[in-house]
């Protein structure tokens, strides 16, 4: 069969623990692109990004036999350790650099490459899960994951009550999730 | 005492600070119901940068990966083997690759065909666990997409399923696929399993279930 040879995800973290490092290129094949990406979201820098995304990987070779699938797939326990190293990395600037609306990090002709193993499905669903939360709520939900705004500083940044932004931070969080379980399905359509 | 459940959210995200942190962290210990919500909410989280289109690094990351990796001999022994894979041009390693990359391509074509159409309605496929495993698309007129987010483990196949309100579950056809197209017509839901090359009469491992009502 013409997918002969895709090996799953778990197959290629037991063959990391014991360190097989052509499991290793895979995984990077596979994940390098959408780890980069909310690296460079997260940095708005590709020269960081670029160096926590080789701090990831090296630690995912390190902690590839910590890995139970039972806690996450493989790009969850991915993510955490990218998103991980870039807010330390964020919070050690002191200051975050604000994203300019008009200069996009990402190369909008790639969305259409058909050459790349990235599938679209997700990426298309997670968008409208997010476009169905209140504005303001995804607002302050994506600048809390992807900036790691306290909540005090959310509060000062959107003008809010600091209760209100509690609130609607975790009404977002709980929102998406229902969204990404389906239950709204009808919605969906 | 605040309900410990309507911090998860805010200790997913790593907005919890102080005695709620240390309160909720001793709770968790002890409680599996609040570690499996926090499992739920990370999980969606963590979902959240697969909204972004994704973004090719510069070659020399992986270059700086390997050096901190792969031991030194080992390392060049694989940059000699690189090397004569790339002499031997359109060899069999091109030629898998290019075949994989040919199918990954027409998935992707189908499924964006179907993502195009607005009547489509989704579900996500789940676990026993709740753990997602692909998601299904179909619409009023009996046909469904079922993406699965990986192909099926060696030796085994993926076989899909349709049942009626009552009674056994009908085959709708076996794959070896991340993508399948089928009719659910006349079923009241369609499932997946994993079976032995060739399918099974009956589902031996199955995986989840969505309703299309």
């Amino acid at each position: 069969m013409l997918n002969r040879g895709v090996e799953p995800d778990i197959d290629l973290m037991s063959r990391l623990a014991k360190g097989d490092e052509r499991a290793l290129a895979e995984l990077y094949r596979r994940y390098s692109p959408s780890l980069y990406a909310l690296l460079l979201r997260m940095l708005q820098s590709r020269e960081e990004a670029e160096e926590i995304l080789q701090d990831s990987f090296v630690q995912l070779y390190r902690e590839a036999a910590r890995y139970q699938l039972e806690r996450g797939s493989v790009t969850a326990f991915l993510f955490t350790i990218g998103r991980h190293f870039a807010l330390s990395r964020l919070r050690s600037r002191g200051a975050r650099p604000q994203k300019v609306d008009d200069r996009d990090l990402h190369n909008p002709e790639q969305e259409l490459g058909l050459w790349r193993e990235d599938d679209p499905t997700d990426r298309i669903l997670i968008r409208r899960a997010l476009h169905r939360l209140e504005p303001t709520d995804r607002k302050l939900l994506e600048e809390a994951f992807f900036d790691g705004y306290s909540h005090s500083e959310l509060a000062e940044r959107h003008h809010l009550p600091l209760g209100t932004v509690k609130t609607r931070v975790r009404r977002a969080l709980l929102k998406l999730r229902e969204y990404l379980g389906g239950p709204q399905t009808t919605e969906e359509a | 005492m605040k309900d410990l459940r309507e911090l998860l959210p805010d200790y997913a995200l790593g907005l919890l600070e102080g005695s709620e942190k240390a309160q909720l962290e001793q709770a968790l210990q002890s409680s599996p119901e609040l570690r499996q919500e926090l499992e739920e909410l990370q999980a969606v989280l963590l979902q959240i940068p697969q909204s972004l289109p994704p973004e090719v690094p510069s070659p020399s990351v992986w270059v700086k990966i390997k050096h901190k990796t792969i031991p030194r001999r080992d390392f060049l022994r694989w940059v000699a083997a690189a090397a004569v894979l790339a002499s031997l041009g359109l060899g069999g390693w091109g030629l898998d690759h290019y075949n994989r990359y040919r199918t990954l391509a027409e998935e992707h074509a189908r499924v964006a065909r179907w993502l195009a159409d607005p009547d489509v309605r989704w579900r996500l496929i789940k676990n026993a666990e709740g753990k997602s495993l692909g998601t299904m698309l179909w619409t009023e007129d009996g046909r469904c997409l079922m993406i699965l987010s990986e192909p099926p483990p060696a030796g085994k196949v993926y076989q899909a399923w349709g049942r009626k309100t009552e009674g056994d579950p009908v085959s709708l056809g076996v794959f070896t696929t991340r993508v399948f197209e089928t009719s659910y017509e006349g079923f009241a839901s369609v499932g997946v399993s994993l079976e032995p090359p060739g399918g099974s009469p009956q589902p031996t491992q199955p995986l989840g279930r969505v309703p299309t009502s």
